[in-house]
């Protein structure tokens, strides 16, 4: 019985993988199978909405650039510290993001989101690929990008980069060569090597140099007792704003209140940030116990990023504003990556600067 | 029969000898687990792993221990995401197959469906999904994706397998083409539906995982990559191992269910579908039959892909179609190049650990055949090993083999040796029992047996099992590109879509999945020829 059945199997499958049949069979078979698979997504999608409703602000999307840890302070306390309620929104969906997911730009293109934590280079990109979306607010004035290495052998200068092998994490890659062209090196000189998010092939040897933002694989390092020596890019010609906000063209046309809205709520939530470090560290390691946060950890790094955050320009105009030296210098970087596009077009700074002027309260840092 | 007679003559003997072959094997598979445990432990404390990136499974069961409340909170929303992406490709496979074997005008579309879902690079696929249903929607359709193909192809060949002669007794006594349906064939449902849904419980976990990892909220995916972040080697170790028994979770419970049932799945192996050849159909034309299944296949997807395009909640921006690549492909020479390069690389990659993968694991399976008492304590990790998701590992087994050469062997080997193990040993079970009544009756023993029976029967089966790993190897490829070297398709896919350039990541996708279904198709007509040439009747 089992032998026949065996046998019986192999014909079918054969039958199965080589049959000819007639073509609107495979054109139906193909339409059933896409039908299935939008419902299915009809089914896990919730409101897409970002900014809807008529008496409030609807709710509130915004999308991360990583997870919900304290690189995303200002969102995820703007959601769990009412922030976003008392700009006037009903509520606020942070959504996470990470190495591998959507890129923060699509998911604002696609109208996924209102806002998104992303970077200049990323909007410069889209907008080159046809897309329509604008800085509204800059998160870290000075860059947060460095080399770090052993402190025995140690990176000093961009100059000592040449011969060295160093890991870099594909995202990163781009970024990293324009570091390089703005240094005068070819990148072909320095021996890049994809990385993941974890430092060990520092550690072991297997690279020299480890590209990493300074408020996160150092400041881990440093808590496990391991110095490293740090070369951070903004002393080597990066002026580059580090994690900014983005909102597309459309959405500023057509809801600019909301933006603005949402840009005020994220300026509250990074001053509860730079105001008190632990407490909020702690909020944002409580709401999402799943990722394990250590607290001690996610102090230091609020605590790293914090620094970048606090600069002339920002005390004197408000948090995630930014300079026109930084606009300027930012398209120097822009032509480093290969990006020829006008600076001054990626950026639109009138919103931020409304949203201090109409709530001089939250121009002062704490 | 002769067990009665036995029992009669000899009252006592056969429960006395049955419960020492239980002991027996219990005993073995204790023994197995301590040496693996031991040799674990002393690579552990050996600190041979550079970085210490081997903890010692004391290590990591105080981890797990202490982690406790996040382990089992993590491990249940995946948990729930997988079961219900499970439940999903489990029901949308079941109609499927009864649709095509009731409108047998649509079995070959749908089988081509089948295969194009199962090619389809996950690693590409998981943002698009995560774009067009975040959180828990988007796991449970990455879930569903991975499960689909085996419960599909298993419950669809249970179907096809009912004996002609039942139908016939069924249509002579005057029912319709529906009645053989409804009472002889749905009759075999249940078991090879287990089956194919036993191996879909596993994939759909990896689905999960994938899809976590690429922008969930929590779950294990979230947990692997903090603890990755946090350079935390023996929480990771602690999450994989997890992970591991999550994905067997499923598994174990359908054993369960099917033997509280008495439901024999034994007869539906859902994936490993054998190289045995009918023998009225000869090797060329199943060689032809091959070529004409894989371009039908091809042109299946590109129906699919222009009509996903349409029908998809996405924008123009990011969703382009079959044209919007061709065009793009046809204008600019420097996209062709590069993707003709990572192409190459990719196929590289692929080719290498499928090879070794198949090598190591006939070299095992044939290991196996002469040591019957290891096979008995091997074959149950093989297959808890078989249904590992890769993706979670892959940061691991890069930290201990390097980003070079050597990482890409041993993540593509470790990706095909479990399931092509599994499929070869089984092939060796199958050797025709009266060719090796033949060989020890004159007096051969299990070396003679392995060189003379099974080793013949073990080559056509190299191709089943080549043929199951492809997609498997191309998924591996694109991963550990993705994750250590930073070339071929696994790179391209990743900075394209940084760079918002869309085009380019559809073509990344599609020629990545005709990597998988040419060679696919390639195996399948080399299958055709080798089972012709390689066992001339032997099975009868």
């Amino acid at each position: 019985m089992t032998r026949h059945t065996l046998k019986e199997t192999d014909q079918t499958v054969q039958r199965l993988w080589s049959r000819r049949r007639k073509g609107s069979a495979v054109a139906a078979a193909a339409l059933t199978a896409v039908l299935m698979m939008s419902g299915c997504a009809a089914a896990g999608n919730g409101a897409d909405d970002p900014a809807g409703g008529d008496e409030s602000l609807g709710k509130l999307s915004l999308q991360l650039g990583w997870i919900k840890d304290v690189s995303g302070a200002g969102p995820v306390l703007s959601e769990l510290d009412g922030f976003a309620e008392e700009q006037g929104f009903s509520s606020a969906e942070v959504l996470s993001g990470g190495a591998n997911s959507s890129p923060p730009a699509t998911v604002v293109a696609e109208g996924k989101a209102l806002l998104a934590l992303s970077s200049v280079a990323a909007v410069a990109a889209a907008n080159d690929a046809g897309a329509d979306l604008r800085v509204v607010g800059a998160v870290f004035q000075v860059n947060p990008f460095v080399v770090i290495s052993m402190p025995d052998s140690p990176i000093d200068t961009p100059q000592d980069l040449v011969g060295k092998k160093i890991g870099v994490q594909e995202t990163n890659i781009a970024m990293w060569e324009a570091f390089l062209r703005i240094n005068d090196i070819d990148p072909a000189d320095v021996e890049s090597v994809p990385a993941g998010g974890d430092a060990a092939p520092l550690l072991a040897g297997e690279v020299d140099g480890w590209v990493s933002y300074i408020s996160a694989e150092p400041v881990a390092l440093e808590l496990r007792g391991v110095e490293t020596h740090k070369m951070l890019w903004a002393d080597y010609g990066f002026g580059f704003p580090g994690s900014v906000y983005i909102a597309s063209q459309a959405a500023i046309d057509e809801n600019p209140d909301a933006v603005r809205a949402a840009l005020a709520s994220q300026v509250q939530g990074w001053r509860a940030g730079l105001a008190d470090p632990q407490a909020a560290a702690q909020t944002v390691v409580e709401a999402s116990p799943d990722l394990d946060l250590s607290l001690e950890q996610q102090i230091a790094q609020l605590e790293a990023q914090n620094a970048l955050m606090v600069t002339d320009e920002t005390t004197k105009n408000g948090l995630l504003t930014i300079s026109s030296d930084l606009v300027k210098s930012s398209g120097v970087v822009l032509k480093a990556i290969g990006l020829s596009v006008d600076a001054s077009k990626l950026f639109n700074l009138d919103l931020i600067r409304e949203v201090h002027d109409a709530d001089p309260s939250l121009r002062e840092l704490p | 029969m002769t067990q009665a007679i036995e029992l009669v003559s000899r009252p006592g003997a056969v429960p006395f000898r049955r419960l020492g072959e239980g002991r027996r094997k219990l005993l073995i598979g204790l023994t197995t687990a301590a040496i693996v445990l031991v040799l674990w432990h002393l690579i552990g404390i050996s600190h041979i792993a550079p970085g210490d990136t081997i903890p010692t499974p004391w290590a990591v069961l105080t981890q797990g221990v202490a982690d406790w409340p996040m382990l089992a909170r993590a491990a249940s929303q995946t948990g729930t995401a997988a079961l219900l992406g499970w439940g999903v490709a489990s029901l949308i496979a079941l109609v499927l197959a009864i649709v095509s074997v009731a409108l047998p005008w649509t079995e070959a579309g749908m089988s081509r469906v089948a295969l194009a879902v199962y090619t389809l690079p996950v690693i590409a696929l998981a943002p698009l999904v995560d774009l067009i249903a975040s959180g828990l929607g988007a796991a449970v359709i990455m879930g569903a994706i991975l499960a689909f193909f085996p419960i599909f192809v298993a419950t669809a060949i249970g179907l096809r397998t009912t004996p002609a002669l039942w139908g016939e007794v069924v249509q002579g006594a005057g029912g319709s083409k529906w009645a053989v349906l409804r009472f002889v064939r749905l009759g075999v449902v249940p078991p090879s539906f287990m089956a194919g849904a036993y191996a879909a419980a596993p994939a759909a976990v990896a689905g999960v995982i994938i899809a976590e990892y690429m922008g969930g909220e929590g779950g294990l995916g979230i947990a692997l990559l903090t603890a990755q972040q946090q350079l935390d080697v023996t929480r990771t170790w602690a999450v994989g191992l997890t992970t591991g028994l999550v994905s067997l979770c499923g598994p174990f419970l359908l054993w369960g269910i099917a033997r509280l049932l008495r439901i024999d799945m034994s007869a539906y192996g859902a994936l490993d579908t054998s190289s045995q050849a009918g023998s009225s159909s000869n090797g060329l034309r199943r060689s032809l039959k091959a070529v004409w299944s894989l371009i039908s296949s091809l042109l299946v997807v590109l129906v699919l892909w222009a009509l996903a395009v349409i029908v998809l909640p996405l924008s123009p921006l990011v969703a382009k179609g079959p044209v919007d690549v061709m065009v793009l492909l046809a204008s600019e020479p420097a996209v062709r190049a590069d993707l003709a390069g990572a192409l190459g690389v990719t196929t590289v990659h692929t080719l290498v650990g499928l090879v070794v993968g198949l090598i190591v694991a006939s070299g095992v399976a044939m290991l196996l055949a002469l040591l019957p008492a290891a096979r008995s304590s091997i074959m149950p990790l093989a297959s808890v090993f078989r249904s590992f998701p890769v993706v979670a590992l892959t940061p691991l087994i890069i930290i201990v083999f390097g980003r070079g050469p050597l990482g890409v062997i041993a993540i593509g080997t470790f990706i095909v040796f479990f399931p092509a193990l599994v499929i070869l040993a089984k092939a060796l079970d199958r050797v025709p029992a009266n060719g090796v009544d033949l060989i020890r009756g004159a007096g051969g023993g299990r070396w003679a047996t392995l060189v003379k029976v099974q080793i013949p029967t073990l080559v056509p089966e190299l191709f089943a099992a080549a043929k199951i790993a492809v997609p498997l190897a191309v998924t591996g490829a694109l991963v550990t590109e993705w994750l250590a070297t930073g070339d071929g398709l696994g790179r391209y896919m990743v900075a394209q879509s940084n760079l918002f350039r869309y085009t380019e990541v559809w073509a990344a996708i599609a020629v990545s999945s005709a990597l998988a279904m040419i060679l696919y198709g390639v195996v399948a007509v080399a299958q055709g020829i080798i089972s012709a040439k390689y066992r001339p009747g032997s099975a009868q």
